[in-house]
């Protein structure tokens, strides 16, 4: 177990500093320049463009400015963004805690929603019962998010009142923007779950189990659940990732700041600290995501601790 | 897995009083048949893909044809679904923007298969050096979440519609990668392919007569959801502008169209979300189906 | 059959009560989310890039900050100017030189008494190029220097003549700011921490998110033109980002907030018929909508294809299907609110389709067999270069595409994201792009549009480059007289409709929306900035 996890924490760093080349090359790639998009429609003569990208510091050869930010990261130091010079720390900070927060509270909804359509939907197989779940969970996963965001808006917050509008500052903010994006993660665990348990109630254990008369309850509690476990596990790694930073629909509707945005708008103006610093962050978030994922796979599932 | 397959065959056979369908593949197909879900969805899907293709036929309107008089009409006997702020008939647009979407989705799952499928096949046969290689690369493609990496290539090609099947497709292929993979190593290890060995087979006879045809049940059900996601996926891309350009007619497009005029034209938005949900829906269904059809284990 | 387990029935059945309850609880809690008595909740329609005023590009940023500064001027009407900090000026004859006598009584934020010096520094600061001033930079035009005469006398220097200085002025963007808290913030000034004069301190700044202004409770120097020179009635402002339309309009209804910028055009009657909300309708003074044809590029540098266009857009239609006839048609390069804006412009250029036609026929550009005209081997067809937002430019560009397809021009719409669209229209790659301009002086306006020095990549994406234009417009920046400065206004209109330069499309309004018990808004005659020096919140 232990040779397993070190292995998979060596392959962490080379992993990070690889996305983190790759993304700098593309960046490169990508048409525009920065100096240009700063000033955006505003007159400018030459030499203040020419000052301006020095200041940005773009006339100096591709691999010093990579070495230049790498050479921050062991003191914390991410460099200014080129657009604006706050530090990418801050920037990343404030959007970050927000993004968290949303996801965490989505996972939370989605996690409660999801294990309970599933696992009935599982124990109650043939019925309408699993029928009605599976089709709730399938339009989940079908709807367009905007849609579900803009209604339960209007819904929620403009007739009935029970929750503001806009996601910032204090708990009840986070409901409807939680409820919309947990909503689809929601309806892919439900799937899951259902799938997982019933691959576990038809084992043959499952019905050795039963014919020696070993009690319902025991039975299910300790395989079921376990499967289901590995199903939020599972879905948590591949979800997690993609609700930090892919929320950024959920996040304008509902006016919070978010990683996803900062992120667009960094693209968008070539803005390559930001989208270094923002990148390194996500990559990191979701290479230790993966490895939690991997090791309670690991920890739940002994025959899948080979590598 | 072969030989479990045969077995419930013959057993299937007996109950049912028939003789006893040769390959897996017509089992399968049987048990699709009798799936009422996946047939519904079959329907739907079916249904679908004949309008598109039949969109001229279906309606007198031309999409991009602009009305100012009938601007933002609610849905009546001749704008059967309204019309949008230029006067365009949306029932037109959602059917025209049908054929872009389901083009996408089918486009976009293929280039997915056809990066992910040979780097699986690849890591999964020959295992050591280059399997760690190019499992390695896969992570790291995978440390970045779908849709920053669609983000960075439009960013890079610009936003259209080919850029975006593109897009879409490269962050789904090592979802692909990793399951053929899976595939691979758990037949590899099989008997057959150790005596198709001894017996003196070229590796790539062996991929193609034993490994490949284990691997194509998931390639089948994980691109059937595939294409849903990439329906999805794409929708979400012309939402934030970065897909489709006006005025062509795509759904994801036409909800963001339609996002500003929520309160005073809800047909705008309430269309096309439905017609991605139909859609995606009728997929998912199809989707759901195969994959229990092509699993043996969960018979009952 | 299966039965549920006990403990997933009581799980469910616990997250059953506790669901209806909350939902009795909730709404009483929830209503305390509306901000606190005496505070306004500002709803704005996006992020912008700093909080330096002097450094930003953003209008909203400039709403903003007419909160934390006081300007030297304030305009209140076109061409007319009342005493801010500044109690009195004199002009030099040449407009070279500006004069301002300083109030007193004056203190920053921190402590330090507004001085000469502050406006030296201020003004300093807007040239240096380690600042990037964007706007601030264009509206102090021909900056020298500023010479400190004594203690509260300050005499600001120009290289060449600016008529238009006192507009600059009376911008927030020139507000003036603490030197003290520049010298000891450096680069975090404007991201940290802001210090004016004015009205309300910066409390804080959640990018993406939020700012808080609270009370100056040591203002005594309001404007002369204002009800009260106290203190502000209000606690504070919380300006909050709200950038999807439906979301903050949503908000003002729920309270949310009490005040919201940028009202898309669907809601406006919503609004107007409302018995408890407000609708602000402000002509917007500039330039308004209007589309550039770039000389530069064939087919496009045709004078006659350039006329051809100003008369097969149905500009009415324009406003009715896109606007809603909220937006009124333009036909002259400035709004009709601004000084020296020239009506008979409006009769020179009608939407006529048969004139079109006979215009392009007349040029050579014959009917080809799929109805665009075609001149030797050359097809008439425009690249029209637009960004992916707003959604309204694409809608219009729809509209414009199909009046030219009418009259056989084919209109190629290239929507791009922005850096390929500026990389694209700075290289004057385009025929045809937007352009929405505000201000409130009519000299600065001509000369973003039609001056020379701004062709080739600059403001000017005509690529107009005319001798008689660019003297004109200098002698509009030198002329102090107002009436001589009208005439020569009036003249310069009618010669870039003569020279077909750009199609003038649409003026817009500034539409604002506000809670009824929001009493005292003051916006200026531009309808750009909203100020809440007056303002209360009745209860």
């Amino acid at each position: 177990m232990l040779q397993f996890v070190v292995r998979r924490l060596l392959f962490v760093l080379p992993t990070m500093v690889a996305a983190s080349i790759l993304v700098f090359l593309m960046l490169h790639l990508v048409p525009g320049d920065p100096a240009i998009i700063f000033f955006g429609d505003q007159p400018v003569t030459p030499e203040r463009l020419e000052m301006v990208r020095h200041q940005m510091g773009l006339d100096r050869p591709l691999v010093i400015q990579y070495l230049d930010f790498v050479r921050g990261i062991p003191r914390g130091d991410l460099g200014r963004s080129i657009h604006n010079r706050t530090p990418v720390f801050e920037e990343l900070r404030t959007r970050v805690a927000s993004s968290a927060t949303l996801a965490l509270a989505a996972f939370a909804v989605a996690g409660v929603l999801g294990l309970g359509l599933g696992l009935l939907s599982a124990l109650r197989r043939g019925t309408w019962i699993d029928a009605g779940a599976m089709l709730v969970a399938l339009a989940g996963v079908s709807m367009p998010i905007f849609w579900l965001a803009a209604m339960l808006i209007f819904v929620f917050s403009l007739r009935l009142g029970w929750f503001p509008a806009t996601g910032f500052g204090g708990w009840n903010r986070l409901v409807l923007p939680a409820v919309a994006l947990g909503f689809v993660t929601a309806a892919t665990l439900a799937r899951l779950v259902r799938s997982s348990v019933l691959e576990v109630l038809l084992q043959p254990f499952v019905t050795t189990a039963r014919a020696k008369g070993l009690r319902e309850a025991v039975v299910i509690r300790r395989h079921v659940l376990k499967n289901a476990f590995i199903a939020v596990v599972t879905v948590l790694g591949l979800q997690f990732g993609t609700l930090l930073s892919g929320a950024v629909i959920t996040e304008t509707v509902f006016a919070r700041p978010g990683v996803g945005k900062l992120l667009v708008d960094a693209i968008s103006n070539k803005d390559f600290p930001i989208v270094q610093g923002a990148v390194l962050f996500i990559a990191l978030i979701y290479t230790v995501i993966n490895l939690v994922v991997d090791l309670s796979y690991a920890y739940l599932d002994p025959r899948i601790r080979f590598d | 897995m072969r030989t479990s397959i045969r077995a419930s065959a013959s057993t299937e056979a007996q109950v049912l009083g028939r003789a006893a369908p040769r390959s897996p593949w017509g089992e399968a197909l049987l048990r699709l048949r009798r799936s009422k879900s996946a047939l519904l969805g079959g329907i739907i899907l079916a249904g679908l893909i004949a309008a598109a293709v039949a969109a001229p036929l279906l309606t007198p309107w031309d999409p991009l044809e602009m009305n100012a008089v009938d601007g933002l009409k609610a849905p009546s006997a001749r704008h059967w679904l309204g019309t949008d702020i230029l006067g365009r008939d949306l029932f037109t647009r959602i059917l025209f923007g049908s054929r872009i979407s389901l083009q996408t989705g089918l486009i976009s799952v293929a280039i997915a298969i056809l990066i992910g499928v040979p780097v699986g096949l690849s890591a999964g046969f020959y295992g050591g050096l280059t399997d760690r290689a190019l499992m390695r690369l896969v992570d790291l493609m995978l440390t970045f979440p779908g849709i920053l990496l669609a983000l960075v290539v439009i960013a890079i090609l610009g936003p259209n519609l080919l850029n975006a099947m593109l897009a879409v497709g490269i962050s789904a292929s090592p979802t692909f990668a990793r399951v053929v993979r899976a595939a691979v190593l758990s037949s590899r290890e099989q008997t057959y392919v150790e005596a198709a060995r001894a017996t003196g087979c070229t590796n790539a006879r062996i991929i193609l007569r034993h490994i490949l045809p284990n691997t194509v049940a998931p390639i089948i059900v994980l691109g059937t959801l595939g294409v849903a996601g990439a329906i999805i996926a794409a929708a979400a891309l012309s939402y934030l502008g970065l897909g489709t350009q006006p005025p062509t007619p795509e759904w994801g497009g036409l909800l963001s169209e339609g996002r500003n005029y929520l309160r005073v034209a809800w047909w705008m938005t309430t269309f096309p979300g439905l017609a991605i949900m139909t859609a995606v829906l009728s997929i998912n269904l199809l989707g759901d189906g195969l994959r229990d059809a092509l699993d043996p284990r969960l018979q009952s | 059959m299966d039965r549920i387990p006990r403990r997933e029935f009581l799980k469910r059945a616990g997250i059953g009560v506790g669901a209806l309850a909350a939902s009795q609880v909730l709404p009483l809690l929830t209503r305390a989310y509306a901000q606190g008595v005496g505070t306004l909740t500002y709803g704005m329609a996006g992020g912008f890039d700093t909080l330096d005023v002097t450094a930003t590009t953003f209008t909203r940023v400039g709403r903003i900050a007419l909160h934390i500064i006081d300007p030297l001027v304030w305009a209140v009407a076109p061409g007319q100017y009342a005493p801010g900090l500044a109690t009195s000026w004199t002009v030099s004859p040449d407009a070279t030189a500006y004069t301002f006598n300083l109030r007193q009584d004056v203190k920053f934020h921190d402590g330090t008494p507004l001085t000469a010096e502050a406006v030296k520094v201020t003004f300093d600061r807007i040239v240096d190029p380690n600042t990037r001033a964007q706007t601030a930079f264009s509206f102090i035009g021909p900056y020298d220097r500023s010479e400190v005469v004594d203690r509260y006398t300050v005499r600001v220097r120009f290289k060449s003549p600016n008529a238009s200085f006192l507009d600059g002025a009376s911008s927030p963007y020139l507000g003036i700011i603490s030197p003290a808290a520049v010298q000891k913030y450096g680069q975090d000034f404007g991201r940290v921490v802001f210090v004016g004069t004015g009205p309300f301190m910066l409390q804080s700044y959640t990018t993406d998110a939020e700012v808080r202004l609270i009370r100056n409770p040591n203002y005594v120097w309001g404007a002369p033109g204002f009800n009260h020179q106290g203190r502000a009635y209000l606690d504070g402002i919380v300006f909050r980002i709200v950038p999807e339309d439906a979301t903050r309009l949503a908000t003002l209804e729920t309270g949310e907030t009490l005040f919201v910028e940028d009202v898309p055009v669907t809601d406006y009657q919503r609004l107007k018929s409302s018995p408890n909300k407000v609708l602000l309708e402000i002509p917007q003074a500039g330039s308004g909508w209007s589309l550039m044809m770039n000389q530069m590029r064939s087919p496009t540098s045709d004078l006659a294809v350039r006329r051809a266009m100003m008369h097969a857009i149905d500009k009415d239609g324009l406003a009715k299907t896109v606007w809603n006839n909220v937006f009124k048609s333009a036909c002259s390069p400035l709004t009709p609110n601004m000084f020296g804006f020239d009506s008979e412009t409006c009769r020179k250029i009608p939407y006529n389709v048969d004139q079109a036609r006979r215009i392009l026929d007349e040029a050579g550009w014959r009917v080809g067999p799929d109805g665009i005209r075609v001149k030797g081997s050359e097809r008439l067809r425009l690249e029209f270069f637009l960004q992916t937002a707003p959604q309204k430019n694409i809608e219009m560009a729809a509209f414009i595409q199909a009046n030219a397809k009418q009259v056989g021009i084919d209109v190629n719409l290239n929507v791009s994201a922005r850096p390929a669209y500026l990389d694209a229209v700075r290289q004057g790659r385009h025929n045809l792009q937007f352009w929405w301009e505000t201000g409130t002086d009519p000299g600065q306006i001509l000369r973003i549009l039609f001056h020379s020095s701004n062709a080739g990549g600059g403001t000017n994406r005509n690529n107009y480059r005319s001798p008689e234009m660019d003297k004109l417009i200098e002698q509009i920046d030198a002329t102090a007289d107002q009436a001589s400065r009208k005439q020569l206004v009036v003249k310069a209109q009618q010669r870039v409709i003569d020279d077909a330069v750009m199609v003038y499309l649409a003026d817009p309004p500034s539409l604002y929306a506000h809670d009824r018990s929001v009493t005292g808004v003051w916006v200026d005659w531009g309808g750009n900035y909203p100020y809440f020096f007056n303002t209360r919140i009745q209860r």
